[in-house]
């Protein structure tokens, strides 16, 4: 991976319910930290669009899917805890 | 938080799916199984099913949400039901409510709103019943919404409130919401817009200047004051219609002079102040001239967005800026031209110069001075200056012509010896060349006689470029002009005649004696150059005296002026030609050959001339000449030489009976060794040939011998005695009289001591001093020394002085007589009453005796003033204690008047007349009888 990857996500979100606010919020601060001027979000409201989520397979809100770069990855939660979160995409780190 | 390492599988989402059948049916385990980090969860259908968490959460923060909407609002927002009672209200009516100690528990919620309006009293009564029939018809669906503005005021302050009344439902209203909103500022500012727009409107349409405002971008006028419409004479709309129509209204020059500053496509943007003044020719075609400043409005970034500015109508102010510049540039010409005046001395230069000044100083477009030829008695164009030859010279046609001069002004400006003025000459029918004019730029026109001693001697014409020029103020100035014009007209007239007096011989015309020596000296110069001879001729008319006395003089000078036609005719230049005298001519004859027979040429003339019959009353006269001629350089370098000489050779000539002679070295020989008469003074001094007559003087009442006056008289031994007038003004130019009036004081103490000795009754000699002896500074010195040679000389002397020597220098006079007079010499002043003398200083001066001039005696018995004013004289000199002596007593009326009026003494021929030493002895001095 390099320091030009893009990264694309897509958040599963249920209206304004509080996770999934959180999750938004939190995945935006995090883009802006980590990963700025290269990233893309997309927010699907499962209320809006169930079909939709029914048809990705995402059951529960909020979701996080990492789209790019390959492979995929998934993550259920409200984003809130930054560093398992940063493992998880892959963006940890390394210890100093 | 959950993380899926791998993405979820078929086998997965059935597992899931079973997962969530189970935690479906405990909603509970669910939220604790995700840690309550899961909002939905999707149902068998897909569906997402909001868990009891996210529900809660979602409800709360709805409403939660309203109320922080509610109660951010700054208006005081109440919830009423379909009954008019208030339901909830918001932050800002609890907080008004509580400021304004609204007088319900809870804020009025409960309450009923209509109820609480219907029942208000006081001054909100009528806005609240308003209200409530507002908030009735919102609640019975009758309208939508309803507004009210109402004023609140509390004690404090000025309050103004909107109240909204919005129907809650959607088909049929349940309720409402009303909403009362603080408009207090919107409404200060409402009004404080409205004052402000007052203010402006009563400044820009009170002031009577244009205020305007223009945009940049558009160029359209944004705001034009009424004052427009009176000074343009243009509707204001006419403007805001079509913004160039201001433009189109600007005097052409002007626009033209403006170099396209005012192009019609652009508005003017300066970035600082500008100022212009221009003219408009308004709809009724009458002129007015506009002063516009401008002002450039910035919008924030700097850029000109805007131009304020201001028109004013200057007209006035600039009419009478015309007008003082007119009259400064005809006072400037004025004084230019009286400066002209007085240096100029030839007529010619004097009209080029004027009229050159009436264009460069006075601005005038053209100038023309004519005169009147007073021959043909037509106007000859004498003088013109102008920018226009074309017009200039159709201007002199009109001038020459005759049958339009009679009607012009011109015409009228003489005959009547008024000024003509046309200040429009373009539509004035008594301008003949008014369309000519106009071409060339003239407007207007002055016509100025030139008048002197009664008689309009030609005009002074004066085109001005502007209309209207010659007002009161500038023709004043204008006619004072061509009266110093006309007097300088005369004056070199006179200066001229004056020259010709000089230089010219009346009655014949021909130079005379100076001006011909001038030009014999000029011819002597040209001669020396060329190395040629002339000949000075001198003619003398041959008893031309006795023509005059027999036939009078008017027959003589007729004759004369023939003579002088003659020699004109005869010379062939009348430069050449002079009356030297009565009966005396000169001719020149220049550049004669060294071969040339002069004798015959000479002769050829007189013989012509003795030819020629003269004319008088039918009478025929032959006249003989007498000439001397002198050649140069032969007989004299200089033309008075020339002169002479040929003067010496015609009077030989006369002597000897020659019809001419041509002069000889011999001629002037016997004239070199006579004496000059200041030699022959000189030498009368060493031959003592100055003798000392008396004239005595008497006493009126005894009409005995009192004294005697010393006369200077000259017994030249060739022509014997010479009258005083004859030689004392030269004693008196060479300064021999300083001299001579020595020897007569010592030969009058010489005189009285002898008569002395003789036994004789010696009276006092009174001797004259002239001016020069006072001035001189030894004089005194010499007086003392005159007296030095008898203790008795004193005795015997006085002194006479004028009354105008003494006053020249008083102070000195004074000084010097006191010294005389300390001596015991007596001082008389002569001449009383000629120099008139200050009284004053009379008193002081040291005299004894006063003369009263023979004028005054004679005046005295012809005019009762003549006889008040010796009575004045002799009672003065009494007061002051002198005595007085009357001159020059002819008659015994002056005697017996003298008397009576106690007059001490007098002298004159009545008793006698100056009489020689001898005479005076044996006559008048008796011998003195012993004591």
């Amino acid at each position: 991976m390099t320091q030009q990857a893009l990264f694309k996500f897509r958040l599963y979100v249920a209206g304004d319910a509080l996770n999934s606010v959180q999750a938004r919020t939190n995945l935006t601060a995090l883009c802006l930290i980590y990963l700025a001027e290269r990233h893309e979000i997309e927010i699907v409201d499962v209320f809006l669009e169930p079909k939709r989520a029914l048809s990705d397979g995402i059951f529960m809100t909020p979701t996080l899917v990492r789209l790019a770069p390959m492979p995929a990855r998934s993550i259920v939660g409200n984003l809130s805890q930054t560093q398992p979160l940063l493992q998880a995409l892959g963006l940890e780190v390394p210890a100093l | 938080m959950t993380a899926d390492d791998i993405p979820p599988t078929l086998e997965n989402n059935a597992e899931i799916a079973r997962l969530i059948g189970v935690l479906h049916s405990t909603g509970q385990r669910l939220e604790e199984l995700t840690a309550g980090q899961v909002d939905t969860v999707a149902d068998h259908t897909g569906r997402p099913f909001l868990l009891g968490g996210a529900q809660e959460y979602l409800r709360r923060s709805e409403s939660a949400r309203q109320t922080a909407i509610l109660n951010a609002l700054p208006a005081h927002i109440a919830l009423l039901d379909s009954q008019g009672r208030i339901i909830s209200v918001n932050q800002a009516w609890r907080q008004f409510a509580t400021e304004n100690a609204f007088p319900y528990i809870g804020f009025g919620v409960g309450l009923n709103y209509l109820q609480i309006c219907d029942n208000a009293q006081g001054e909100g009564a009528s806005d609240a019943l308003r209200a409530a029939v507002a908030i009735r018809s919102v609640l019975s669906g009758a309208v939508n919404s309803i507004s009210i503005e109402y004023a609140c005021h509390s004690p404090t302050e000025q309050r103004w409130f909107l109240m909204t009344m919005t129907p809650v439902g959607e088909v049929q209203p349940v309720g409402g919401v009303v909403m009362h909103m603080d408009v207090t500022e919107q409404k200060l500012n409402e009004a404080r817009l409205l004052t402000s727009e007052l203010r402006f409107r009563q400044i820009a349409e009170n002031i009577r200047d244009v205020i305007f405002l223009l945009d940049v971008d558009s160029r359209r006028t944004l705001y034009v004051s009424p004052a427009y419409e009176e000074i343009w004479g243009q509707s204001c709309e006419s403007l805001y219609n079509d913004p160039g129509s201001w433009l189109a209204a600007m005097h052409p020059q002007d626009r033209a002079a403006g170099h396209g500053r005012y192009d019609k496509r652009k508005t003017p943007t300066v970035a600082g102040t500008y100022e212009d003044k221009y003219r408009i020719v308004r709809p009724d075609g009458a002129m007015r001239w506009i002063g516009v400043k401008t002002f450039p409005v910035f919008d924030d970034l700097g850029k000109i967005i805007r131009i304020a500015g201001v028109a004013e109508d200057i007209t006035q102010r600039k009419e009478a800026e015309i007008r003082i510049l007119y009259l400064n540039r005809v006072l400037t010409m004025l004084s230019a031209i009286n400066s002209l005046i007085t240096r100029v001395s030839d007529r010619d230069e004097l009209f080029s110069e004027a009229s050159r000044i009436a264009v460069d100083a006075g601005g005038f477009r053209m100038s023309l001075i004519a005169i009147k030829d007073p021959n043909s008695m037509t106007l000859v164009p004498v003088a013109s200056a102008g920018k226009d030859e074309a017009l200039l010279a159709a201007v002199k046609g009109i001038l020459a012509s005759s049958e339009d001069t009679g009607k012009s002004m011109v015409a009228r400006a003489l005959r009547e010896k008024i000024m003509v003025v046309s200040n429009d000459s373009l539509r004035d029918p008594r301008v003949l060349l008014g369309k000519k004019y106009a071409a060339s730029g003239i407007r207007s026109l002055a016509v100025f006689p030139l008048i002197v001693a009664d008689e309009a001697l030609g005009v002074l014409v004066l085109y001005a470029g502007e209309a209207d020029f010659f007002l009161a103020e500038e023709l004043k100035v204008l006619a004072e002009l061509s009266q110093d014009i006309a007097f300088a007209i005369d004056h070199i007239a006179q200066q001229e005649r004056l020259e010709f007096l000089a230089n010219f011989d009346v009655l014949t015309g021909l130079a005379n004696h100076g001006l011909f020596l001038e030009r014999v000296t000029r011819h002597i110069g040209n001669a020396e150059k060329g190395g040629q001879q002339l000949a000075l001729v001198l003619v003398d008319l041959e008893r031309f005296k006795s023509i005059n006395d027999s036939l009078g003089r008017l027959a003589g000078d007729v004759l004369l002026r023939q003579v002088a036609e003659w020699f004109t005719a005869y010379v062939g230049d009348v430069n050449l030609l002079a009356r030297m005298g009565a009966d005396h001519f000169a001719l020149l004859l220049p550049a004669i050959k060294p071969g040339d027979d002069r004798a015959r040429q000479v002769e050829q003339m007189m013989d012509a001339f003795q030819a020629h019959i003269f004319e008088w009353e039918g009478a025929v006269f032959r006249i003989a000449l007498k000439i001397g001629v002198a050649l140069y350089p032969d007989d004299a370098a200089s033309a008075v030489g020339l002169f002479r000489n040929a003067e010496a050779a015609l009077k030989k000539a006369k002597v000897l009976g020659d019809r001419y002679l041509f002069y000889t070295q011999k001629m002037t020989e016997s004239n070199a060794g006579k004496l000059s008469l200041e030699n022959q003074l000189r030498q009368a001094l060493d031959n003592a040939e100055f003798v000392l007559h008396y004239q005595p003087k008497v006493n009126l009442v005894s009409g005995k011998l009192t004294s005697a006056e010393a006369l200077i008289r000259w017994n030249d031994p060739r022509t014997g005695l010479v009258p005083p007038g004859r030689f004392i003004p030269v004693l008196e130019e060479t300064g021999l009289i300083n001299e001579v009036g020595r020897w007569a004081m010592s030969q009058a103490i010489c005189d009285y001591q002898r008569w002395r000795n003789a036994g004789l009754t010696a009276v006092r000699i009174a001797v004259n001093v002239s001016p020069l002896q006072l001035r001189n500074r030894r004089f005194i010195a010499e007086v003392r020394q005159a007296i030095a040679t008898d203790a008795h000389a004193a005795d015997g002397l006085e002194l006479e002085l004028t009354e105008s020597l003494i006053m020249a220098d008083i102070n000195y006079s004074i000084a010097s007589l006191q010294t005389i007079r300390a001596m015991g010499i007596s001082i008389a002043i002569d001449d009383f009453g000629t120099g008139f003398s200050s009284l004053s200083y009379l008193s002081k001066l040291p005299v004894d005796t006063l003369k009263i001039d023979r004028s005054f005696v004679i005046e005295m018995t012809e005019t009762p003033e003549g006889l008040a004013l010796v009575s004045t004289i002799i009672n003065l000199a009494h007061s002051m204690k002198l005595k007085v002596v009357a001159e020059g007593v002819e008659t015994e009326e002056q005697s017996r008047l003298l008397r009576l009026l106690s007059c001490d003494e007098m002298q004159g021929f009545l008793f006698s007349k100056p009489v020689p030493n001898e005479i005076f002895e044996s006559r008048f001095l008796s011998l003195q009888q012993p004591a």
